[in-house]
C-alpha cells in the first residue's frame, strides 16, 4: 500500500472521529505546552544568569592571582612569564589599594583601583560623563563616589580629588606598608556603576604611589582551547587562576536539576496526554476490527497494518506536539511581555526570562514521534492478531 | 470429450473446530473441482459448513485435513499473505453483509483492493468509477457506504470485488439481505459475468430457489456434499 494512501486513510479514520481526535490532540498539545513552557522558562533564566556574570570574552579570560604575594610576587616579572605562555593573546595588570577622598570637608573611603585602558575595555566599562582615558595623574571614578563628591546636578568631571592611599606591605616595593597621603589627581570621568565608591588610576599612577606589585592579572588567550593548557602552566608558577567557565558550569549543574524538576512536571502533563492518545488508538482499534479484517481478507500485508495505525498515532503526535510547540513558545511570549511590563513599571530594564533553543523544539518533534511509536505498538500488536475468521464468526 | 484442469480443486477437505467438549467438524472430506467458466451454487442450511468451505477455497482459513490447488499449486499450504496475495489477485469476494472501511466513500472502497496491492492513486480511482459505471451506480461515488441502501451497498460490493479484474467471483449469501428486485439485479450481474465475462462463480446460499441456477449446484448437510445436481 502506497504511503500516500495509508496517510489519507489515517487522515480520514481521524476526521471521521474529530471531536475525539481533537481531545486526543489537545491533551498532547497540552501537555507538550507544559514542557516547552517549563524548559523554555528554564532555559531563560539559565541564559539569563550566564549573560549576568559573563560578557562577550569571557570564556577566553583568565583572572590569575598570587596564593601568597611574599613568595609568588605578582610583579613585573611574572607580569613578562605569562605573558610568553603559548597561547596568551594579551595580559593586563590590576592593583586594589584602600583610599579615602576628600570632597567638600566629607572624608570617602574607597577602592583605588591602578590598571590598564585595555583591561577597562573587557570589563564594558560605560563612561557617562568626561572622558574614559586613564592617565598616570587624571581618574575616572564612579557614580557613587561622584554622588558624594559633587552638588546635586553638578558634574565632578575636570576638578581636582585629592587622596591618602594607603599601600600594604606586600604590594609594596621594599615589603614595608606606606602611606601617600594628600596626592591629587584631576577627575578625567564618571563610569556607570552603582557599587560601592570606586576610582580608576592608570598603573603607573599606583607604581608613583608605590605600589609596584599587583592584585590580579587577567590573561586573555587565543582559543578557548588553550584555556586548561594556560591554566595549567600558571598553575605550575605558583599562581591560581579563576575561570568564569568553571562558574558556568556550576550554574549550568544547577540549571540542568532545575530543568530536570521542571522537565518532570511537564512530563507528567505529557504521560497523561500519551495515555489519553494510547486509549483513543485502542478505542478507535476496537472499533475498527471489522475494517482491519477486510483488509486482511483484501490481502493487506503485516507490514502495511503497522504503518496504518502508526499513521494514526504519529498524525495525532505530530499535531499535538507542534501546537503544544507553538502553544508553549505563545505563552512564554505572553509571560515575557507580562514580566517585562511589571518590571518596566517598577523602574527595572527589560529582560527576557523565556528562552526556546531550536535543538530543545527539534528535541519536543523528535520524542513525540518516538513516543507516538511506542504508544501505538501495543495498538499494532492488536491489529496484527486481528484474525478475519474470528472477526466474520463473530459477526 | 476431455475436461480441462480444474481452476480449483478441493481434495478431501476436512476442518474441525474445538468446541467445550471436544471438537466440531464442519466440513467432512469433501471433494469438488471448479473448472474454467463454471458457474457453481452451493446451497445448504445455515451452519451446514458452506461459508467454512468457502473461506477455505478463499484462503482465508486452512483445511484442517486435506488440500485445496488453485491452477495446479497447493494453493493452501502457502504461508498466509502468500495466500491473501493469491487471494487479492484472483478472487473477489462479495459477503451478505456488505462490509467497509466507513471513513471513505464510496470511490475509495471500491478502490481499496488495488490501493492494497500497491496501485496509484489516480489509476486506482479511474478503474474503480469504470467498475462503477459499468454497474451503473457511479453516481454514488462520493457517498459513504453507509449512507446507501442494502441493495446499493450490495451492488458496490461487487464493484469492490471486480475491480481488481479477479477470474473467480465468490458470493457468499449475497441476497440474503436484500429485497427481490435487488436480488434479481446481483444474480443478473453474476449471470453476466460468468457467461458474458468468462468469469467462475461460486455462489454461496440457503435459498432454494437459487438451485439449479448456475452450471453445477451442490447441496451441503451437516460438513457434507449430499446431493449434486446435473452439469449444464
Amino acid at each position: 500500500m502506497k504511503n500516500g494512501v495509508i496517510v489519507k486513510i489515517a487522515l480520514r479514520n481521524l476526521r471521521q472521529h474529530s471531536l475525539r481526535t481533537l481531545l486526543t490532540v489537545a491533551g498532547f498539545a497540552i501537555g507538550t505546552a507544559a514542557i516547552i513552557f517549563l524548559l523554555g522558562f528554564s532555559y531563560g533564566l539559565e541564559r539569563l544568569v550566564v549573560l549576568q556574570v559573563s560578557a562577550e570574552d569571557a570564556f577566553l579570560m583568565l583572572d590569575v592571582a598570587p596564593v601568597s604575594q611574599e613568595l609568588t610576587p605578582l610583579n613585573g616579572d611574572a607580569l613578562q612569564k605569562i605573558s610568553r605562555i603559548g597561547g596568551v593573546a594579551n595580559i593586563e595588570p590590576a592593583v586594589d589599594l584602600s583610599a579615602r577622598a576628600r570632597g567638600d570637608g566629607e572624608k570617602i573611603d574607597a577602592v583605588l583601583t591602578g590598571t590598564t585602558q585595555k583591561y577597562l575595555s573587557w570589563f564594558n566599562v560605560d563612561v557617562v560623563d568626561g572622558k574614559g582615558i586613564l592617565a598616570r595623574d587624571a581618574v575616572l571614578v564612579n557614580q557613587t563616589l561622584e554622588r558624594k563628591l559633587a552638588a546635586e546636578g553638578k558634574s565632578v568631571v575636570g576638578s581636582q580629588i585629592t587622596l591618602d592611599v594607603v599601600v600594604p606591605r606586600e604590594l609594596a616595593a621594599d615589603g614595608v606598608a606606606a602611606t601617600a597621603e594628600d596626592k591629587r589627581f584631576l577627575i578625567a570621568g564618571v563610569v556607570r556603576d552603582e557599587a560601592p565608591p570606586r576610582i580608576y588610576l592608570a598603573t603607573r599612577g599606583t607604581t608613583e604611589l608605590g605600589a609596584v606589585n599587583y592584585t590580579r592579572f587577567r590573561v586573555m588567550v587565543s582559543e578557548k582551547e588553550d584555556i586548561p593548557s594556560v591554566r595549567n602552566l600558571i598553575g605550575n608558577m605558583g599562581y591560581k587562576t579563576d575561570y568564569i567557565g568553571d562558574t558556568v558550569a556550576q550554574i549550568n549543574e544547577v540549571f540542568r536539576i532545575f530543568k530536570s524538576i521542571l522537565g518532570s512536571f511537564g512530563a507528567i502533563a505529557l504521560a497523561v496526554a500519551v495515555l489519553g492518545m494510547f486509549n483513543t488508538l485502542t478505542i478507535s482499534l476496537m472499533e475498527r476490527m471489522r475494517e482491519i479484517a477486510l483488509m486482511k481478507v483484501l490481502g493487506i500485508k503485516p507490514w502495511a497494518v503497522v504503518k496504518l495505525v502508526t499513521a494514526e498515532a504519529l498524525l495525532v503526535g505530530l499535531m499535538g506536539t507542534i501546537s503544544g510547540v507553538v502553544l508553549g513558545i505563545a505563552g512564554g511570549l505572553v509571560t515575557d511581555r507580562i514580566l517585562m511590563s511589571y518590571a518596566e513599571s517598577f523602574g527595572g530594564g527589560s529582560v527576557s526570562v523565556f528562552y526556546f533553543p531550536v535543538p530543545l523544539l527539534l528535541l519536543a518533534i523528535l520524542a513525540a514521534v518516538l513516543i507516538s511509536v511506542v504508544t501505538a505498538a501495543l495498538p499494532i500488536r492488536r491489529a496484527l492478531k486481528v484474525e478475519p475468521l474470528d472477526v466474520f464468526r463473530y459477526e | 470429450m476431455l475436461k480441462p484442469a480444474p481452476v480449483i480443486a478441493v481434495k478431501g477437505v476436512s476442518r474441525d473446530f474445538p468446541v467445550a467438549n471436544g471438537i466440531v467438524w464442519a466440513l467432512k472430506d469433501i471433494d469438488l473441482d471448479i473448472y474454467p467458466r463454471d458457474f457453481l451454487v452451493i446451497y445448504g442450511p445455515s451452519g451446514c459448513g458452506k461459508s467454512t468451505l468457502l473461506n477455505i477455497i478463499t484462503g482465508i482459513d486452512k483445511p484442517t485435513r486435506g488440500e485445496v490447488t488453485f491452477r495446479g499449486d497447493a494453493f493452501s499450504k502457502l504461508r498466509g499473505d502468500k495466500r491473501s496475495y493469491v487471494r487479492a489477485k484472483n478472487f473477489g469476494v462479495i459477503y451478505q453483509v456488505a462490509w467497509w472501511v466507513k471513513s471513505l466513500s464510496v470511490l475509495d472502497n471500491v478502490a481499496l483492493p488495488l490501493y492494497i496491492l500497491g496501485e496509484n492513486e489516480w489509476r486506482t480511482h479511474e478503474r474503480a468509477r469504470a467498475v462503477l459505471d459499468e454497474l451503473k451506480v457511479l453516481d454514488l461515488k462520493a457517498q459513504y457506504p453507509t449512507e446507501l441502501s442494502s441493495g446499493q451497498q450490495q451492488q458496490v460490493s461487487l464493484a469492490r470485488a471486480l475491480v481488481t479484474d479477479p477470474s473467480i467471483i465468490v458470493a457468499d449469501e449475497p441476497t440474503g439481505n436484500l429485497d427481490s428486485t435487488s436480488s434479481d439485479i446481483m444474480i443478473g450481474h453474476l449471470d453476466y459475468l460468468n457467461k458474458e465475462a468468462g468469469k467462475e462463480i461460486i455462489l454461496v446460499t440457503h435459498n432454494a430457489a437459487y438451485w439449479g441456477l448456475g452450471s453445477r449446484s451442490f447441496e451441503m448437510l451437516d460438513g457434507e456434499i449430499v446431493k449434486e445436481s446435473a452439469e449444464k
